[in-house]
């Protein structure tokens, strides 16, 4: 007898652009055992499927979507995750929230596997059992929103949801995300960018089923329970948490500049005047800009995603959403310090598919380099690109969508311009594997740099955050212990000590993972009292699958799917040498606040404590066979053997 | 006697789809919008989100406990209420005369989340 799938929705969907041929899949249950979904299966697809060294824009690459079992339900919070082998050669993945995984899970699939390479522009229309391969030559080139309507209009329906790519995808630029439902951006490490070079312009989905759970009552008062939580935030147990229902991630804005941690002038200084502070702070944003909640699916949040208008000044007009941390890394970055410039960027961003921290860690390296005399108004089309100049800001970011010009040169990301340009500008880049930072503290938590160096992404704060822990008093030392929490919580959170780190951050690391593949949003499910309790998590999970399985068990998944992802960096020649943080972070000391680098002998300590908690190689950071094989990977040891890995 | 019955206050809704789901929840016990008898109407590009209720939460309240329907007791933001006439007026009267002094109004109802949530004892905190 075929057993019922409860969470699941067991289908797997594979969709071949280069003979539109759809094939649909059953989803083993094994895998979703050993990797529960989302992110997990979508890391164990690509790993299987593609092999090492093989171009990323080459028809056997594969763009996977994914939905986990909790998708569809009040508790997945709309989150899914996009992988694929990005174009520098490393994993790509990352999650998106909105509204296009549940849509997925009720017409009835969990994963979507693009394969091959479309010969003209196509999109996918997914009508329940239905899978439609259609021309797109006639959006192509369009904005996201110009596509959304065009596709709505030919669809006939205003309330299917979508993911597209708009034209700074189709032109290749470095890093682009996947964008849906206009303002939600997911995978930054360039999902998009591969996307664009299958020639999808979009996928539409309708779904008309439902997500059936296992036990319905258990379910209900679960999520009652949750429900209390989220919406009670004495009863949270977390600091941040009743500022960050109502600013968003906007909230850090003022906070990280009191403590010295808000990046501005490329990382020249760590701090801003209190009026420009003011200025870019979460609290203006809500009293001058905001206009309605607006949140993802199922989400008791109103603050984080809200409906922002600019209705007067030079950027009157602009309006869009999900505001989320950008505002400390759009502005101060470049020297702007006014919101409205912040927002038009953002909203330019997504209008036209481009990764926001991409565009803002291009121009402030450009705009360093300007001031420093190494390139000057003949590389840069005659635009004075000095810090705090927005008009050139705004002007550069569809410069580098269109490839237009010295857009053409940034389109390629900071590592490479700083390539072609050369003239010691490598000085100033901040990048790590390829990919630009995030407005991280590096030299503040010392847990941020080892995450951002030893991420098999590149930096992406989402795959560890955050780098503090709730107070470990508030759940029991037997509950602390099944999750593997194994040092001491309260010296782990001290910022600028080496000490404990590695192991903290494994810890950080593997709950993540197990977040986004349940999935849940990694902003709630990490928070106070949620963060330090799995057991929660676990329970919620059992009651909507039906599937009986342990904390440990749990633990030992997101161990598996971080190491297969280690795997995957491995398999294409990442080596410890490449876990680094950019030489800004290693030399230069902290401005203002009195903070020496982090230094190098400061990072290896580190490293060695991860690698050594993780049973990696220390020498390599290459996963050891003895690891592998205790997480049920004997496959990968084998592969590892015969291409010639070297411990 | 008054007849309460559900109103929707469409400046307040997040879009969040959390009645649909509890809606649906409650008939059928699975999560399916389209089983449920509320529908939220969205319009992306202009960020508008309007719940569309094709019932008026009466049956609903009077199976229930607390006497309010689910939707009404689960929407995060109190876009929903379930009130008589003259209190729904109160409502909005009150919603529109306090958004004008405390901006964190724009995001949620007065009456959903009791204001001031802070402080709250520090060593509760954690």
């Amino acid at each position: 007898m075929v057993q019922k799938w409860y969470g699941w929705k067991g289908t797997i969907l594979r969709i071949k652009l280069s003979n539109n041929k759809v094939v649909k899949q059953d989803l083993p249950r094994n895998w979703a055992r050993d990797y529960i979904g989302c992110r997990g299966i979508n890391s164990k697809i690509l790993y299987d499927e593609t092999k090492p060294r093989m171009d990323p824009f080459s028809p056997e690459n594969k763009l996977i979507f994914g939905t986990g079992p909790l998708d569809g339900t009040p508790f997945g919070m709309g989150r899914m995750s996009i992988s694929t082998k990005s174009p520098r050669y490393t994993l790509a993945e990352g999650g998106i929230g909105g509204f296009f995984g549940p849509e997925l899970k009720f017409a009835g699939y969990d994963h979507i596997v693009i394969e091959g390479k479309a010969k003209k522009p196509t999109y996918i229309w997914i009508d329940d059992g239905n899978i439609e391969i259609r021309d797109a030559t006639h959006i192509w080139g369009k904005t996201t929103s110009e596509t959304d309507e065009i596709i709505k209009e030919e669809v006939g329906d205003q309330d299917i949801q979508m993911m597209y790519i708009g034209p700074a995808a189709e032109k290749l630029v470095h890093a682009c995300p996947v964008i849906s439902g206009l303002h939600h951006a997911g995978c930054r490490a360039g999902c998009g960018t591969v996307m664009g070079s299958k020639k999808l312009k979009a996928i539409a989905v309708r779904g008309s089923g439902g997500v059936k759970v296992a036990q319905p009552n258990e379910v209900e008062n679960r999520y009652k329970e949750l429900y209390e939580l989220l919406t009670t935030p004495k009863k949270m147990k977390d600091p941040w948490w009743p500022s960050f229902i109502f600013l968003g991630p906007a909230l850090v804005n003022r906070v990280f500049n009191d403590v010295g941690t808000a990046p501005a002038l490329n990382f020249q200084r760590m701090s801003l005047s209190w009026k420009d502070a003011d200025d870019i702070s979460g609290e203006r944003y809500l009293e001058k800009y905001v206009v309605r909640p607006q949140s993802c699916f199922c989400c008791t949040c109103p603050g984080c995603g809200a409906w922002f208008e600019v209705n007067n000044g030079p950027c009157a007009g602009t309006k869009g959403a999900f505001l989320t941390a950008l505002a400390g890394t759009l502005g101060p970055l470049v020297g702007v310090t006014s919101l409205p410039t912040v927002l038009t960027a953002l909203v330019l961003c997504n209008q036209l598919g481009l990764d926001a921290m991409h565009v803002a860690y291009s121009v402030a390296w450009a705009m360093e380099c300007f001031e420093k005399g190494i390139i000057s108004k003949k590389d840069t089309d005659g635009l004075e690109f000095r810090f705090g100049n927005a008009k050139a800001y705004l002007e550069m970011i569809e410069k580098i969508a269109y490839r237009d010009g010295f857009g053409d040169i940034l389109a390629n990301g900071v590592e490479k311009a700083s390539e072609i340009i050369g003239r010691g500008s490598e000085r100033y880049k901040l990048t790590v594997k390829g990919q630009e930072i995030e407005g991280m503290p590096e030299r503040h938590l010392y847990v941020a740099a080892l995450g951002v160096a030893t991420d098999a992404v590149g930096p992406d704060h989402t795959r560890w955050y955050p780098p503090y822990l709730p107070n470990p008093a508030i759940v029991s030392e037997e509950s602390l212990r099944q999750q593997g929490i194994n040092f001491d919580p309260k010296k782990a959170s001290i910022g600028r000590l080496p000490q404990g780190k590695g192991r903290f951050l494994k810890f950080l690391t593997d709950r993540a993972a197990v977040i986004e593949s349940i999935p849940g949003c990694i902003f709630v499910y990490t928070r106070g009292i949620l963060g330090l309790n799995i057991g929660f998590l676990r329970d919620i999970l059992v009651a909507v699958t039906g599937v009986d399985i342990t904390i440990e068990e749990l633990m030992n998944v997101g161990e598996r799917i971080v190491t297969l992802e280690r795997a995957f960096n491995v398999r294409e020649g990442f080596r410890r040498e490449h876990d680094t943080i950019p030489r800004r972070m290693l030399e230069e000391p902290v401005p203002d606040k009195y903070y020496g680098p982090l230094t190098q002998e400061e990072l290896n300590l580190m490293l060695d404590e991860y690698y050594a908690s993780r049973g990696w190689d220390r020498k390599t950071g290459v996963p050891t066979r003895k690891k592998l094989e205790e997480l049920r990977l004997k496959k990968v040891a084998d592969e590892f053997d015969k291409i010639g890995v070297k411990y | 006697m008054t007849i309460k019955k559900l109103h929707i206050i469409e400046d307040l809704c997040s879009g969040c789809r959390l009645c649909e789901m509890a809606c649906s929840f409650l008939n059928t016990k699975e999560y399916n919008p389209r089983k449920s008898r509320i529908r939220i109407v969205k319009v992306e590009k202009e960020g508008i989100n309007m719940p569309i209720a094709d019932c008026d939460g009466i049956s609903c309240a009077k199976s229930s406990l607390d006497e309010i329907p689910k939707c009404v007791e689960i929407c995060p933001t109190g876009a929903l209420i379930f009130a008589g006439p003259s209190e729904a007026a109160k409502m909005k009267q009150e919603l529109i005369t306090k958004r004008a002094l405390q901006p964190l109004f724009k995001l949620i109802a007065p009456w959903k989340w009791p204001y001031p949530w802070r402080p709250w004892p520090f060593e509760e905190m954690g």
